[in-house]
């Protein structure tokens, strides 16, 4: 392994003084970097230091989804990962280019965005789209803010959104039912079989509700990564038992999905659907287990993630009755993400006294 | 052991550190500062003569303690100490003058006990300031001397802080062996300062064997929970003060409560009782790269003297003066041991570049998160280097520095307007309520320097927040302008 190391500080040496491939130089520290962690002392106090570092923390959110996307191989065949691998590469394009360009250094976070955001697309979505996608998520949803731990919406979400609005054909109106039995989707590479609308869809044009159980286990027509409400809960729990993300915002958010659409369905029998359904059909367990919880995007503070979480219930709940669009996590987790920033301000104006200026 | 939370008591360590004196000397150094205070200038010359115990830099005029000869011999040369740093953050100017001194054969310490239930409480004090001990704690101990920069009057609580909850750092006194000397130490301090209530607070394991010391009407004994937080004097003020007090700034002697170290009520006894003058120090050392021990060395010998060969053989360590969440980098190990040197610890560096050590399962790795294996196994000790274990990036908002800080700021956002240098901003996150844990960097993911910062901003603030004493600069040095009316109010109980 030293081998290794040394020749890639003496490519890094050899490039840094080239007039051309000097700026790749960077690429190949990163690429030092993540393979070999230097072993630095810290400077200053504390000299003893936690073992978590940026790198396993977004690795983290990787192997927690990772189930979900072994389950998009399994319902809608190997070309789920092919999507998976498009958006990395183009995506990590976008990103090593961006930050080439502005000479800042490559960090971790594409990590996370990489994986979460082909999962969160139709599963017949055009490999060419995948990549459109990730690089206007990349760029415009994070980069452009000043890169990871800058950017004020979640950058996967901001790809999604564009894709929606630019595509709409391609991105809600052909669904393709997913394959179960046997090997499945691991013995194919695509699936044909087109349905026209996802649980949500269904109950918003015809109002009648999926079974609860397929929609727990996954055996229904949405997304890629949302199918199995069931492992994507799974990667939820495991994610909050690791303490990656914050149990609040996952608890408040389902909790007032639930509370909200049964006070609807009350309120408006016709147009909010019931608690459960709400809770299991469509992208919003995985909204608010990997989405929400993004911790750039959302609030720091205890209590403003509580906020945050009953907010984006609210909301979840009323696109999904009184819009025209029949999913409703999207837009509210960027519409919310926008809000994350004044939620922190009025927790610290509460705990601390309004900001004194002295000399205004 | 903790499924959620941080804990820090289970890095591999021994329990029961062996005693080890070294006064095998040739010369000691002795530094005219130690702990709170002016440098002063040596009031002998070259060449003189000077007995264990006496006075070899006194001056009553500006804030300071005396400096006391560690050993019998005679003065040969006296020395700048550049780069001598001292912890308290206080005033006053680095510079510092050591005497050095060739150390006789034969050693012998006159002086002798007093009676001290007899004893009125003023001359008590002269004793301590005479005895080299009133530079402890934040601001000096308060005496009719120029020892603090408040008067005695201003004690209303006293508080011995034994708590040692953080990692690799010993409690100094076997309080199995010489319980009885601490004792009586704790009860000469309630005399010295009659006015006081006396607060004895522990961690809770050392209070499981010390259950024969109960609380009387004036020494209160207290237990601390075993989180490396509480073994700061500043937190175990806001339990006994009440925080709202202690959130407003300012010194700890600003709100009436005088700290002290957990070895001042054994130096005292000795130094009434006994009558030896403090000029031995205890040191706790520790940490993977060292043997366990506690050292006692004349106040003056090299730390590396007092250390000894006890670094393992080719580690390459990083000794740390204080605990290893707060403490400094011992610059320079020819340095003389200080009067305040308290502990020392001796982490390994990091062994060269690891591979993917972001994907390895980390089963002896401590950490905040459960991202480790180590979860599984919580009773498993964990390793320790002073390793950063990552690099530095940019803050993504995880939050847990605030998760973990005792004293509910957020050191992410006081780093962020820090930086930019909003300074309403940064005054109002009230970073003056900082104990100076060092939890929030210890767990950052990022490994940004949060304590640091904080610690900046609180020191920033500061000048600002403690007008409650006055001071002013003369020639002599700083000086407290103490009225004759706060003067007078020491002596009323007697």
């Amino acid at each position: 392994m030293n081998k290794l190391e040394r020749l890639l500080s003496e490519i890094s040496s050899y490039t840094e003084d080239h007039p051309y491939l000097r700026y790749i130089t960077e690429v190949i520290d990163t690429i030092r970097s993540i393979v070999f962690e230097p072993g630095v002392s810290a400077e200053e106090s504390p000299f003893l230091r936690d073992y978590i570092e940026i790198k396993r923390y977004m690795f983290a959110v990787v192997v927690a989804v990772a189930p979900a996307a072994l389950a998009s191989i399994y319902f809608y065949g190997w070309r789920a990962l092919a999507m998976i691998v498009v958006s990395y590469v183009a995506g990590g394009i976008a990103e090593v280019g961006f930050t080439l360009i502005r000479k800042e250094e490559i960090t971790e976070g594409f990590l996370v965005t990489g994986i979460l955001f082909p999962l969160i697309l139709p599963p017949n979505t055009p490999l060419w789209m995948v990549a459109v996608g990730i690089i206007i998520g990349v760029i415009l949803g994070k980069e452009v803010f000043g890169g990871t731990g800058y950017n004020i919406f979640n950058p996967a979400l901001v790809g999604r959104v564009f894709l929606t609005i630019t595509f709409p054909v391609a991105m809600s109106s052909e669904w393709l039912i997913p394959l179960t039995g046997g090997w499945a989707g691991f013995n194919q590479f695509s699936v044909d079989t087109v349905t026209s609308a996802t649980p949500l869809g269904v109950f918003a044009n015809a109002g009648t509700l999926a079974p609860l159980r397929e929609l727990f286990l996954g055996n229904i027509p949405g997304c890629l990564g949302e199918s199995s409400a069931l492992l994507v809960l799974a990667g939820g729990i495991f994610l909050m038992l690791a303490r990656i993300i914050d149990w609040r915002v996952p608890v408040s958010y389902l909790g007032s999905v639930f509370l909200f659409s049964a006070l609807g369905m009350y309120l408006w029998p016709n147009q909010v659907a019931p608690p459960l359904f709400q809770l299991l059909a469509g992208g919003l367990m995985f909204g608010a287990m990997y989405m929400a919880t993004d911790p750039v995007s959302s609030p720091t503070t205890k209590e403003a993630k509580w906020v945050y979480g009953v907010f984006l219930g609210v909301m979840t709940v009323s696109i999904r009755a009184f819009s025209g669009y029949p999913e409703g996590v999207m837009f509210s987790i960027l519409l919310m993400n926008m809000f994350a920033p004044l939620f922190d301000e009025m927790v610290m104006t509460l705990r601390y006294g309004p900001i004194e200026k002295p000399y205004k | 052991m903790k499924i959620f939370g941080l804990d820090l008591q289970q890095y591999e360590t021994e329990n029961k550190p062996n005693l080890r004196v070294r006064d095998e000397l040739e010369t000691v150094t002795v530094p005219t500062k130690g702990g709170y205070g002016s440098s002063l200038s040596p009031s002998v010359e070259i060449g003189d003569r000077v007995e264990a115990g006496e006075i070899i830099a006194r001056n009553d005029d500006s804030i300071s303690t005396p400096a006391l000869a560690s050993l019998a011999g005679e003065i040969i040369e006296i020395v700048e100490l550049d780069g001598y740093h001292e912890e308290t953050g206080d005033k006053f100017d680095a510079k510092v003058q050591g005497i050095k001194i060739k150390v006789s054969p034969e050693q012998s310490i006159k002086g002798s006990g007093i009676e001290w239930e007899k004893e009125k409480p003023k001359n008590l004090r002269e004793l301590l300031y005479l005895a080299g001990l009133t530079s402890f704690g934040q601001t000096g101990v308060p005496t009719e001397f120029n020892s603090s920069l408040f008067s005695p009057a201003k004690v209303e609580h006293l508080l011995v802080n034994g708590v040692r909850t953080e990692p690799f750092v010993h409690h100094l006194v076997d309080f199995s062996e010489e319980f009885a000397s601490y004792k009586t130490g704790l009860e000469i301090l309630a005399r010295t300062f009659p006015k006081s209530q006396i607060h004895f607070v522990m961690d809770e394991k050392t209070q499981e064997n010390l259950k024969e010391l109960s609380s009387s009407q004036r020494i209160k004994v207290h237990s601390a929970k075993n989180e490396s937080y509480m073994s700061k004097s500043k937190m175990l003020a806001r339990k006994i003060l009440g925080r709202e007090k202690l959130d407003e700034g300012g010194y700890l002697l600003d709100h009436g409560l005088l700290a002290l170290p957990e070895i001042f009520p054994l130096a005292t006894y000795r130094a009434v009782v006994e009558g030896v003058p403090y000029i031995r120090r205890r040191i706790s050392l520790s940490g993977p790269a060292t043997e366990d021990s506690i050292i006692e060395t004349p106040i003056g010998a090299p730390v590396k003297y007092a250390i000894g060969e006890d670094v393992k053989d080719n580690v390459d360590a990083l000794t740390i003066k204080g605990s290893p969440l707060s403490g400094q980098k011992l610059e320079d190990s020819e340095m003389p041991v200080s009067k305040d040197m308290g502990s020392l610890v001796q982490l390994t560096k990091p062994q060269g570049s690891q591979f993917l050590a972001w994907l390895q399962p980390g089963l002896r790795k401590n950490s905040y998160t459960n991202a480790f294996f180590s979860a599984l196994a919580p009773h498993k000790k964990k390793v320790a280097d002073s390793g950063l274990h990552g690099e530095e990036r940019p803050c993504v908002y995880c939050g847990w520095c605030s998760d973990v800080c005792p004293v509910d700021i957020l050191p992410f956002q006081i780093l962020k307007t820090h930086e930019h240098e909003m300074i309403d901003e940064v005054n109002r996150l009230q970073p003056q309520r900082c104990v100076d844990c060092g939890l929030c960097s210890y767990v950052c993911p990022s490994k940004l320097p949060l304590s640091d910062t904080v610690k900046s901003a609180k020191q920033e603030q500061s000048d600002e927040s403690h007008n409650y004493v006055k001071y002013e600069e003369n020639e002599k040095g700083l000086i407290s302008v103490i009225t004759e009316e706060e003067k007078g109010r020491g002596e009323e109980s007697e």
